[in-house]
This record gives structure tokens, C-alpha cells and sequence, in this order.
């Protein structure tokens, strides 16, 4: 797995993924804020961040890449995107070149190892697992041991490694909640005219106030 | 609400409007060429107005007095009302607009009359003022519609007026004949009965009665008197007997002897011892002394005697004892014939009471006939009176002086028309379609409980960590532009045909 070509500034545009550049300042600097945040909530130099939204569409997979690469931003440190989003994939995108096996493929039993997983993308010094193409069953993969120990092995291989989930939301599926139990903090994503106050609270209750960092209201 | 809030409502407003702006833009559309159907459809109307002066002058006020509700102004406005809503008049109208014959069914005629009666509007404007409002598709048409109904209504209006005094003294002069004949008949009732009422009234029953009583007891009191009368009489004749005797004698002489000595004395006053009055006199009064020597000497033989009889010698007729006797006799004589009044007065004062039973009895009957009378006379001098303001009123009104109405406004025929016009409705619709969208969409966001503004998160206790603003990729801002110029085109052709449809509409060409 060695370096790739990074993405040009008009591919970063096209992807919405912000860069160091002028014409996304405004928004990086709010992602930078939310970075200083999280870190303040968490002092672990390797915490995993679960990204979920309240509702279907709701943004958490652009909060989740955003917020992965603002991380990578800094040389010193790296962060990996971790594609469980089984409904709506969309970290692939990242990966130059092809992405033939994922998480599920890894979690099913196939005959894999960490590193045939783990994908360098454009970005610098941020690394993707995409879902893979064995998605059936995934509730029962992500609460599986293997699922904890890739975690841990992945944290324990490099100590500056900032660990991202992307999961489907939070009120709508299983996975997000088992999920939730792995991660050490969890931020929930408020998409704009989709979710009520109500199922705001009710997402808070399922996450719990400890592993909770905070909303990201997103327009 | 403070300005930044405002100003968000605004911007969600805008942003949810963006993302349904085909149901808008369509919604925009339906509204505003809805509007503009009914402004194609909507028929015109040239109002016109006439106003009348109603002069309160009612014939009927004078003559109903205070006896019956008198006509005000108000009810002026509904005589006015009922009278050109009277197919008589409305049918003169269509006479002389239309011309005879000119509906070929009398229902299509009816038909056409109730239309004509509900564009007439007539309301009050001020103190006898009445506005009469008629409103048509021309111009032409309300003019001459309301200028036909104005003149109908006047001329009809003073016809009615003669009529309607002609029938008021009419019945005034039939109710004073009625009220004359009730009155003869009561007053012939209560003769009748005075003619057969012997016994008076109760205020003479009752001064009789009470001089009855008045006199019975004076007569009680008299009755008494006597009965005592008698009995001290009745004594005083047991005292005295019925001669006298000669110890009476004497003092008959006795007192004749003092009368000759006061004689004589009075003449020796004038007159000498030989005045032959005097000699006359001293002889009468030796004879009379020589009378009471004599009865002196016949009472000493005969001695004390307690009774004299008849039988005694010298015994007179006591005139004390017939003196009693004669009074008794006349008070006995006085008492039975006040007895006898006393009965005939109690008999009398039974028979008054009898009288004022009879005359309380016939009591109510009289003064019910009374009061018939006085009501039915009261009645019929006003009536009388009435008749005659009546005849003065009816006279007045034929000879043209009690005309009512006249018109204060003639009517003017409009230059435009009045309501909404159809410029109002091209300009209308659009400007509706627009607000009810931007209305329906307010309603919408302040209505759906979904989260718009990330203050409302705020409430909750967990921190916000970031606000991300809509970002806008090079991809979404091609479909924006896109939509953009779709939404541009789509609405440009739109408005096209709105005003091509309303030039089309006003040129006719529809």
C-alpha cells in the first residue's frame, strides 16, 4: 500500500471534499473548529469518531470525509475513513484506482488481511475501508469480535491514526447503534428540514450523553 | 421577531420554495390564469343612482292622530321599496323599455322581472333622502331602465297618494256611520232602563233611609215623652178632685176684691171720693166683702170636708181637674197617633231597603250601559273630527297639493364602469398567484415540526459543535443554473400566454 497520486483542487471541488485553498476557507475553518472541539471532548491521540445522521440524507458522509481529511491536514497525523454506511455507500470515491473487497468481505470470513482493505486515496495521509460487496449480515459482522479486533489493530498499529466511521442514521438502522457501542465518541449530523426535535432527542438517547460529542447542524 | 430571525425565515422560505419550484411554478401558473378566466368571464356593470326627496308630509299622519303608529322615514325607505319592487310598476318599465309583447311566455316575462328586481338597490341616504341604484351590463340600458323606473314611480306614487286619501276618508266616513249607529243604540238602551228604573240612585236611597231613621227616633224619643206625660198626669189627676169648694170661692172673691181696690186706688189717683167711678167702685167692693163674709160663715158651718161631692152645696167644677183631664185626653190622642207613625215609618224604611237592594242589583247593568255610551260617543266625536281633516286632506291631495316625492339627483349616465374591471383581474392574477404561493409556503414551514434553524437545537443540552452552511458543488450549481433556466423559459412562456390570452380576451378575439 504505498502513496497515490493526490486529487487536483477542481477533483476536491468536484467531490466536496475541502482543501487548503481560498475558495473553501470559510468551511474549512469550521470543520478546523470542529476538529479542536472533538479533540478537546476526547484526549486520546487515536479515538474512533462514529459519523451518523438523524435521517436518510442527512450529510453524515460528507461530515465524516470532511472531518477525516481536516484531521489530515495536519502531516503529523493520519486519519482513516471507515465506510459502514450499508444503504448509501459513498467513500469510494475517494480511492484512486479500483476497490475490489471491503469491511463486510473482511468481517465475512474471506480469507483477507487488514491490509487488503485499507485504501489510500487522493487526500494525503487519509486512508479508506470501503463496505466491500458483502453487506448481507453486516449487523451481525459489526457486533462480531473480529469487528472489535480490526478495530483494535488498526488503533494499535499506528498510535496518530484518527479513526472515522460512516454509518447509516442512527434512527433508522441497527448497524449504526452496534456500532456506536464500538466507537469511543459519536457525533450526531442534524440535517436541515428532515428531522424533527423529537427524533433529535430520541437519537440522543440512543447514543447516550457519554459517548455524545455534539451536533453538526447541516444546511 | 428580531431581524436576523426574519431574515432566516426568509432565506428558508426562498430555499423551500427552490426546492418545489415546478409545484410553484405551477401552482403560479393555475392561480393566475384561474384569476384571469373570471376576469375574461366577469360581467361588467355601469351603475347608476337617482335620488329622491321623500317629503314626510304622510296624509295618513295627520288623520291617525296618536291613535295608530304614524309612518316614519325609515318605512318611507320600504313604501319605496315594495313599490318599485311591485311587478305593477316593474311591468310598466319593461313596457316602455321593451315594448309590448316583447317576452313570448309570461314566465319568461317573470323571470325577467325578478332579474330587473335584484339590480335595483334602494337604500336611505339621509333624513327623506332615498337612493335608487340600478346597475346593467351598458351603459345605455341602466340609464334608461332607471330614468323609466323613476318616472313609473312617481306618476304611480301620486295616483296612489289620491287613492289612498279617497279610501282613508272613505273609511273614516264609513266608521263614523258605524260609530253614529252603536251610539244611537246605546243610547237608546240606557233610556230604556232609566225608563224603567223607578227606584233612583243609591245616594237618594241612602238620605232617605237615613231621614227614616232620623225620624223614627225622634218619634221613639216624642213616644217616650208622652207615655210620661201621661203618667205624671195621671198622678196629678188623682190629687184633685173633680168640684171645688167654698174656700175657692172665697178666693175667687178675694182676688176680684184686689182688683177693685187697684182700681179705685188708680182713679183716687185723679179723681175725688165722689167721682161716681169711685162711689161705683166702693160699692162693688163692699159687695164683694160681703161675698167672702158669707162664704166665710157657710165654710165654718159646714166644716172640714176632705172631698166635695156633686151633691155639696156650692160645689163647683174643679177647671184645675178638667184641665188635666183635657191634656190627658190629648196626649193619649198624640201617643196613638205616634204609634201608628212609628209603624208606618218602619214599614216605610223596610221598603227603602228593599229599594237599594234593587237598586245595587241594577247597578252594574246601568253603569255598563253608561260606559258603553260615554265610549262609543267619545269615539264618535273623534271620529267626526277625523272625518273632517280627512275630507280636507282627500280635497289637498286632488288638487295636487299632497305630492310626496320628487327628485332631489336625476340620474346621469356613467362614462365607466363600476366593480372590478378586467384590467383589475390581468393585473390581479399574476400578483395572487405569487403571494398565495409565497403564503401557502410560510404556512408551510411555520406549520412542519421539522428542524430549520439550528438555534432550535440550542433548547436541547448537547452542544452544537458546528454549523455547516450549504455548500454548493460545481455539479449542483450546473443543475441549479439548469433549473434556472428552465424555470425562466417555462415562466416566460407562461406570462406570454397570460397577456396574449387577456389582449385576445379584451380585443374580443375569444
Amino acid at each position: 500500500m504505498g502513496e497515490v497520486d493526490h486529487f487536483s483542487a477542481e477533483e476536491l471541488d468536484q467531490l466536496n471534499i475541502i482543501g487548503g485553498g481560498k475558495k473553501s476557507s470559510k468551511i474549512l475553518n469550521i470543520f478546523r473548529e470542529l476538529r479542536t472541539q472533538l479533540l478537546k471532548v476526547n484526549k486520546r491521540n487515536n479515538f474512533v469518531c462514529m459519523i451518523s445522521s438523524i435521517s436518510h440524507e442527512g450529510g453524515a458522509s460528507y461530515v465524516a470525509t470532511n472531518l477525516a481529511s481536516v484531521f489530515a491536514l495536519d502531516k503529523s497525523k493520519t486519519s482513516m475513513l471507515i465506510d459502514a454506511n450499508l444503504y448509501s455507500p459513498s467513500l469510494e470515491k475517494l480511492i484512486i484506482g479500483d476497490a475490489q473487497v471491503g469491511i463486510t468481505d473482511y468481517l465475512s470470513g474471506q480469507n483477507l488481511d487488514i491490509k487488503d482493505i485499507v485504501y489510500a486515496t487522493g487526500v494525503p495521509r487519509l486512508r479508506v475501508v470501503p463496505i466491500g460487496g458483502n453487506s448481507e449480515g453486516a449487523a451481525e459482522y459489526f457486533s462480531s469480535d473480529k469487528m472489535l479486533s480490526f478495530i483494535k489493530e488498526i488503533r494499535s498499529r499506528y498510535s496518530d491514526r484518527y479513526i472515522f466511521i460512516d454509518s447509516p442514521p442512527i434512527t433508522e438502522s441497527s448497524e449504526a447503534r452496534i456500532l456506536s457501542e464500538i466507537a469511543d465518541v459519536v457525533i450526531l449530523v442534524v440535517p436541515h428540514a428532515r428531522a424533527t426535535y423529537n427524533q433529535v432527542e430520541s437519537a440522543i438517547n440512543i447514543v447516550g450523553k457519554e459517548k455524545l460529542a455534539g451536533l453538526v447542524y447541516n444546511n | 421577531m428580531d431581524f436576523t430571525l426574519l431574515v432566516n425565515y426568509i432565506n428558508v422560505v426562498f430555499r423551500e420554495i427552490w426546492q418545489r419550484k415546478f409545484l410553484c411554478l405551477f401552482a403560479f401558473t393555475f392561480i393566475s390564469f384561474a384569476i384571469l378566466v373570471v376576469g375574461i368571464f366577469w360581467p361588467s356593470k355601469f351603475e347608476i343612482s337617482a335620488t329622491i326627496y321623500a317629503d314626510n308630509q304622510n296624509i295618513l299622519k295627520p288623520l291617525l292622530n296618536n291613535q295608530a303608529a304614524q309612518s316614519s322615514v325609515q318605512d318611507q325607505t320600504k313604501v319605496v321599496r315594495d313599490m318599485m319592487h311591485s311587478p305593477r310598476i316593474l311591468n310598466k318599465v319593461i313596457e316602455q323599455i321593451f315594448g309590448l309583447d316583447s317576452f313570448e311566455t309570461a314566465e319568461e316575462q317573470g323571470q325577467f322581472l325578478n332579474i330587473l328586481r335584484s339590480k335595483i338597490k334602494i337604500s336611505r341616504l339621509g333624513a327623506g333622502y332615498i337612493k335608487i341604484a340600478y346597475s346593467d351590463k351598458t351603459s345605455m340600458m341602466s340609464y334608461r331602465v332607471i330614468n323609466s323606473l323613476v318616472d313609473t314611480f312617481l306618476k304611480s306614487s301620486s295616483e296612489e297618494q289620491k287613492s289612498e286619501s279617497r279610501e282613508a276618508f272613505l273609511f273614516i266616513d264609513n266608521q263614523v256611520r258605524q260609530y253614529k249607529d252603536q251610539l244611537v243604540l246605546a243610547e237608546e238602551r240606557l233610556k230604556e232602563f232609566r225608563a224603567y228604573n223607578f227606584d233612583g240612585r243609591d245616594g237618594d236611597v241612602d238620605s232617605s233611609i237615613s231621614r227614616l231613621r232620623s225620624q223614627l227616633e225622634e218619634l221613639k224619643i216624642s213616644l217616650d215623652e208622652g207615655k210620661i206625660t201621661v203618667t205624671s198626669l195621671k198622678k196629678q189627676l188623682l190629687g184633685e178632685s173633680e168640684y171645688s169648694s167654698q174656700q175657692f170661692k172665697k178666693s175667687v172673691y178675694s182676688e176680684r176684691l184686689n182688683d177693685l181696690e187697684t182700681q179705685k186706688h188708680a182713679l183716687l189717683l185723679s179723681y175725688t171720693d165722689d167721682y161716681p167711678d169711685v162711689v161705683s167702685l166702693t160699692y162693688q167692693i163692699e159687695d164683694v166683702k160681703k161675698s167672702i163674709r158669707d162664704a166665710a160663715e157657710k165654710e165654718k158651718n159646714s166644716g172640714s170636708k176632705a172631698k166635695v161631692s156633686a151633691s155639696d152645696e156650692g160645689a163647683v167644677l174643679n177647671p184645675l181637674y178638667q184641665e188635666l183631664r183635657s191634656r190627658l185626653s190629648t196626649v193619649y190622642t198624640d201617643i196613638k197617633t205616634k204609634e201608628k207613625r212609628l209603624v208606618a215609618l218602619k214599614k216605610l224604611k223596610d221598603s227603602e231597603y228593599e229599594r237599594r237592594k234593587r237598586i245595587a242589583e241594577r247597578g252594574a247593568e246601568e253603569s255598563e250601559l253608561t260606559r258603553d255610551y260615554k265610549v262609543t260617543k267619545r269615539i264618535y266625536e273623534d271620529m267626526l273630527e277625523r272625518k273632517e281633516k280627512a275630507r280636507l286632506s282627500m280635497t289637498l291631495n286632488i288638487e295636487g297639493q299632497g305630492v310626496t316625492y320628487r327628485v332631489q339627483e336625476p340620474a346621469l349616465p356613467p362614462l365607466n364602469p363600476t366593480g372590478l374591471r378586467f384590467l383589475h383581474f390581468v393585473i390581479l392574477g399574476p400578483f395572487l398567484g405569487l403571494f398565495t404561493v409565497i403564503g401557502l409556503v410560510v404556512m408551510y414551514v411555520l406549520l412542519d415540526q421539522r428542524i430549520r434553524f439550528s438555534e432550535k437545537l440550542q433548547t436541547l443540552d448537547v452542544v452544537t459543535l458546528a454549523v455547516i452552511p450549504h455548500v454548493k458543488t460545481p455539479f449542483s450549481k450546473r443543475v441549479i443554473r439548469a433549473d434556472m433556466i428552465i424555470c425562466l423559459i417555462v415562466g416566460s412562456f407562461v406570462m406570454a400566454g397570460y397577456i396574449g390570452l387577456a389582449f385576445a380576451s379584451k380585443m374580443g378575439l375569444l
